[in-house]
């Protein structure tokens, strides 16, 4: 983004995203105090475009591995409110961290959800998505199922959680195979703050994040 | 001779005979193709790790697994450290880290500074999920494994070794060997150690005070890419501090660290556009261009 589009561009409802910040399955918030439901058709669309352009990014094969997976990645910040999951996967364990531990917890769970997002969705080429299915859920999201045909036959089925914060539709969750990212990662989460308190839940985190790839040939 | 015509004139009316000849040749003829098809077989290059490599990198992780997991049988060390990543990434198979771990733990074994590496890192990231007793027995053998790979020389191990000493993390808290290590792996580029050492500087811990060290390794570390070392150049530049105040330079660093994600870079960047002109905007806006050219 150039210097003049940050200029011009309105930034998020930081403020937004503080008042409405809900569990994925749990709704508790007033009817007339909810903020409004993110539309079928808007959700479908939010989507499809993720996934035209990851698949876009993703059959590039002129380019390597990790600077396809690093545009999926950008690709992904962009779609996803990662601010909301990263509160979501904590839950109530957010009252045991620190304002600093806190921010440093957000930039390692948007880095360690957004890799392996892109190595678990990333680095296939001749794949098709479809959407099947728009559906509401609770009282602000829509769940959009869709099918990835991978070649040689095998598919996977994803739903993914959408939700508009100030006119933006964003993911929130996807479930892979009947397997909720938020549900998996906060349940984990929980287990190691219970364990250790936060700052090993940090820890864990930069552990992951400093895992070292695969090695080139020499 | 007329004996020998006698008996081949016997042979050439008799069936029993001619059937007998054709099994023969027809034995003869297959025994021929068979050895040459084995010939053939032998002749034909293994795939190497380059082509298990080319296959991963064409997103065919099957190809790749396959490829590797037939060097890992026979010992290749990278082949054992690059089968373990994918296991532990799980591409194109269930994430298992306990099958990654095993892999890498053969190929450390075998001094595989990386596999060494991402052993100790998996263990420590791991630690968390157990009572304090394995936490403990998982953490000391992580340090072991950072610890011969920091001695190798490996700058990712120095640096993550340097934090678990400026946190005191299964050691004693120790600022001066932290300094030591970042050092170790800055001077050889590591961006991570470059931007902890220069905090070291900024802070006078493990390190004399000294600003301009302190901004000689943000600037290392932000020529690379590091969007906290950018920040925070962006910060010493808009306030003048230990450099020429200068907004334009920080417009720019402001503005590489905001788009790979740093808020605290975006609200930066935003206080910054609110005071500059058009001009300086734009003169910003060219260095940005210059650096990604760089790149």
């Amino acid at each position: 983004m150039s210097v003049k589009a940050a200029r011009i561009a309105k930034p998020l409802g930081v403020l937004a995203l503080l008042a409405g910040m809900w569990l994925a399955f749990a709704p508790v918030a007033r009817a007339d105090e909810d903020p409004p439901r993110v539309t079928k058709e808007a959700a479908e669309a939010h989507v499809r475009a993720l996934a035209d352009s990851a698949l876009d990014i993703l059959r590039r094969d002129d380019v390597m591995l990790e600077q396809r997976e690093a545009t999926f990645r950008d690709l992904l910040r962009e779609g996803f409110n990662l601010e909301a999951i990263g509160n979501l996967a904590l839950a109530r364990n957010r009252r045991a961290a620190s304002a600093t531990e806190l921010e440093e917890y957000h930039q390692l769970f948007a880095e360690f959800v957004l890799a392996r997002y892109s190595m678990l969705l990333g680095g296939y080429a001749g794949e098709s998505f479809a959407i099947i299915d728009a559906q509401d859920s609770g009282r602000r999201d829509v769940v959009v199922l869709s099918e990835i045909n991978r070649p040689g036959g095998d598919v996977i089925h994803a739903a993914w959680r959408v939700r508009d914060y100030d006119g933006a539709p964003k993911v929130i969750d996807v479930q892979v195979e009947n397997i909720s990212m938020v549900i998996a990662q906060r349940d984990e989460f929980n287990s190691v703050i219970q364990r250790g308190g936060f700052e090993a839940l940090l820890e864990s985190l930069r552990a992951q994040m400093e895992l070292l790839p695969v090695e080139a040939p020499s | 001779m007329n004996r020998e015509r006698t008996n081949a004139a016997q042979h050439e009316g008799n069936p029993v005979f001619s059937v007998f000849v054709t099994f023969l040749f027809v034995t003869a003829f297959a025994f021929l193709m068979i050895s040459t098809a084995r010939a053939q077989d032998d002749a034909a290059p293994e795939p190497t790790f380059d082509d298990g490599y080319a296959a991963y990198q064409q997103g065919d992780f099957y190809q790749a697994r396959i490829i590797w997991q037939e060097l890992a049988d026979q010992g290749d060390a990278r082949a054992l450290y690059n089968l373990g990543t994918i296991y532990a990434q799980g591409r194109g198979v269930t994430a298992d880290m306990d099958a990654a771990r095993a892999l890498w733990q053969d190929a450390a074994d075998a001094g595989h500074v990386r596999a060494m590496h991402n052993l100790a890192l998996s263990l420590i990231a791991d630690a968390g999920m157990h009572d304090e007793v394995q936490a403990d027995e998982e953490y000391e053998i992580a340090m072991s494994w950072l610890e011969r790979a920091s001695t190798e020389g490996f700058p990712n191990s120095q640096y993550t070794l340097g934090k678990m000493y400026q946190y005191g993390l299964s050691v004693q808290q120790n600022d001066e060997e932290a300094a030591r290590l970042f050092m170790e792996a800055a001077d050889q580029g590591y961006a991570n150690a470059q931007y902890n050492l220069a905090k070291l500087y900024r802070d006078g811990r493990g390190v004399p005070r000294n600003e301009e060290m302190s901004i000689h390794y943000f600037q290392l570390a932000a020529v690379q890419g590091h969007a906290g070392a950018q920040n925070r150049l962006a910060t010493r530049y808009a306030r003048g501090e230990g450099v020429e105040q200068d907004d334009v330079v920080a417009l720019m660093w402001a503005s590489l660290a905001a788009e790979q994600g740093d808020e605290r870079a975006a609200e930066n960047r935003d206080v910054l556009l609110a005071r500059m002109s058009e001009n300086d905007i734009a003169a910003a806006q060219a260095l940005i261009d210059e650096h990604r050219a760089s790149e």
